[in-house]
């Protein structure tokens, strides 16, 4: 009778200790661990070829169009020549109809798709403008080209969605908890934004190809220095616009272009 | 794809550096009987949870980025009710047995607090003190002869109706939670056979399901459906009528056709 006593009481007191240990290693059960299939931000910005990789996003976000016609590989095109006249509609799609006859309803789904796809490369851009400064990983100069680029997408995507839009929210970081509530931005200030953006990018980029030997698919100097002649033009400032143009024409080394008399010709 | 031979990087999601485990505080009280040497159960249980800091897929405005973010919804919930069952063996023979079991349940969900809910995107769906599950309508005063447009009750006597969220609305928020469920379960046995019959019981209101959107209306007892030729204006507005349905025995529908 006693020994049995003691045996239960050892017992029980085995399995109070082997509850203890456990719950010991329960904060380890319930602490997330790093995903196994994406890397993190930090990753990402940590070396010249992954960030390279993260800009390249931005130009094949714009290009690609995921096997459709959207914002940035035709779609800008479609819908602006759609309300101004210069295409007539011959699809059975209505909501290309509601372009062509300037009646725009709310639920248009190609709206939507231009606004979400630009904020989307925004985002990229931002994430390479926000994070490329701070890394420790990659050269000074790899990194005024990163920034010069994103800065000029960045300003190109913000041109597009200012003409289409009007006053709209400006995104100048990846913080969602900052951009909630955030209202829309007037037109005047987002062009001076973008008239920033290029200026920097001017000053950031090379004023060659050397970045892209023989061919010419990403941005440098003279892409922002052309864009920024357009904003001009935009924003009526005519000495300016004919300022940054004439870079572009008396860089004859790159640029042979022919003269209006041959542009216009009616040979 | 890659991009001049680049293979890209592309983010998956938003970044949520305030992300954490969700907190549910549960108390629960219960009263367990046995009767006749357990030939009679009863169970009595009544639960106060409370959960914050929900796991959601959070809106966020397109702009930026993403349409969601993994984040913790602000909302505190909280969930009280009842739980009743009793059973016990009816008729416990040497071959024969019948046992009854009957449960029923009364859960209420509250949402208790919700910081910044008029900023946030569920600013029209929830309101605070009712529950999550609810649908914002507009009390339906029948058909006006003489327009034939819908009619509706101004709430807020303010001459207007209005659907727009704020002291102006005239929507009532209805309850689609169950006012309470239940079962009725029966147990024979003989020798090897068994026969099982279960019957389950709720009280809840939904959405008619054969009216179509603008076309009909319920009358309690009966389904008429008024054909209405809507010209312009009001023929957007939607129309949800809720009944309470008890769903405890087969309801044959009357419907004519005016």
């Amino acid at each position: 009778m006693h020994s049995n006593k003691n045996n239960f009481f050892l017992i029980k007191l085995a399995i109070f200790v082997c509850l203890i240990a456990m719950t010991a290693s329960c904060k380890k059960m319930i602490e997330a661990k790093k995903p196994v299939d994406t890397i993190t931000t930090d990753e990402t910005f940590s070396t010249t070829a992954n960030a390279t990789s993260a800009l390249m996003q931005v130009y094949q976000h714009l290009t690609n169009g995921d096997g459709s016609v959207t914002f940035g590989n035709g779609f800008v095109t479609l819908a602006t020549g759609l309300s101004s006249d210069e295409l007539n509609n011959l699809m059975n799609d209505p909501n290309l109809l509601e372009f062509q006859f300037n009646s725009l309803q709310v639920q248009n789904s190609y709206v939507f798709t231009i606004w979400y796809r630009a904020y989307q490369a925004i985002y990229y851009a931002n994430a390479v403008i926000e994070n490329v400064p701070a890394s420790t990983g990659i050269a000074d100069t790899v990194k005024n080209q990163l920034i010069g680029e994103a800065k000029f997408l960045r300003a190109l995507l913000n041109f597009y969605l200012v003409n289409m839009f009007g006053d709209i929210p400006h995104i100048t970081t990846n913080d969602w908890r900052k951009l909630t509530l955030l209202p829309r931005t007037a037109k005047a200030e987002i062009y001076q934004a973008i008239v920033s953006d290029l200026e920097d990018a001017q000053e950031l980029l090379p004023a060659d190809y050397s970045v892209t030997p023989g061919q010419r698919t990403r941005a440098n100097s003279f892409a922002a220095t052309a864009l920024l002649s357009r904003v001009y033009l935009y924003l009526q400032e005519w000495s300016k616009a004919e300022e940054q143009a004439s870079v572009i024409i008396n860089a004859t080394d790159f640029f042979v272009l022919p003269s209006l008399q041959e542009s216009f010709s009616c040979q | 794809m890659p991009y001049t031979g680049i293979r890209p990087i592309a983010p998956q999601q938003n970044a949520n550096p305030d992300y954490r485990w969700q907190q549910t505080k549960k108390i629960e009280g219960a009263l367990e009987l046995g009767f006749l040497q357990s030939r009679l159960n009863i169970n009595i249980a009544y639960y106060v949870n409370r959960c914050g800091n929900q796991l959601t897929d959070f809106p966020t405005p397109a702009f930026t980025g993403f349409r969601s973010v993994a984040a913790n919804s602000p909302a505190l919930v909280e969930n009280i009710g009842w739980e009743f069952s009793a059973g016990g063996k009816v008729i416990k023979g040497k071959d024969f047995n019948w046992s009854l079991n009957f449960n029923t349940s009364i859960n209420r969900n509250k949402l208790v607090a919700y910081p910044d809910l008029e900023t946030s995107p569920y600013a029209t769906v929830y309101v605070i003190g009712q529950p999550l599950n609810i649908t914002k309508q507009l009390h339906f005063t029948g058909v006006d002869p003489q327009t034939g447009l819908y009619t509706f009750e101004d709430k807020v006597k303010d001459g207007q109706i209005s659907t727009s969220n704020g002291e102006t609305d005239d929507r009532y928020a209805l309850n689609l939670n169950p006012k309470f469920f239940g079962g009725l379960s029966s147990n024979f046995s003989y020798k090897q056979f068994q026969l099982n019959l279960n019957f389950n019981i709720v009280k809840q209101s939904g959405r008619n399901g054969i009216s179509q959107e603008g076309n009909s209306w319920e009358h309690r007892g009966t389904i008429v459906l008024i054909l209405l030729i809507v010209t312009g204006g009001k023929s957007q507005v939607t129309m949800l009528l809720m009944r309470n349905l008890l769903r405890c025995h087969l309801e044959i529908p009357v419907i004519a056709i005016i």
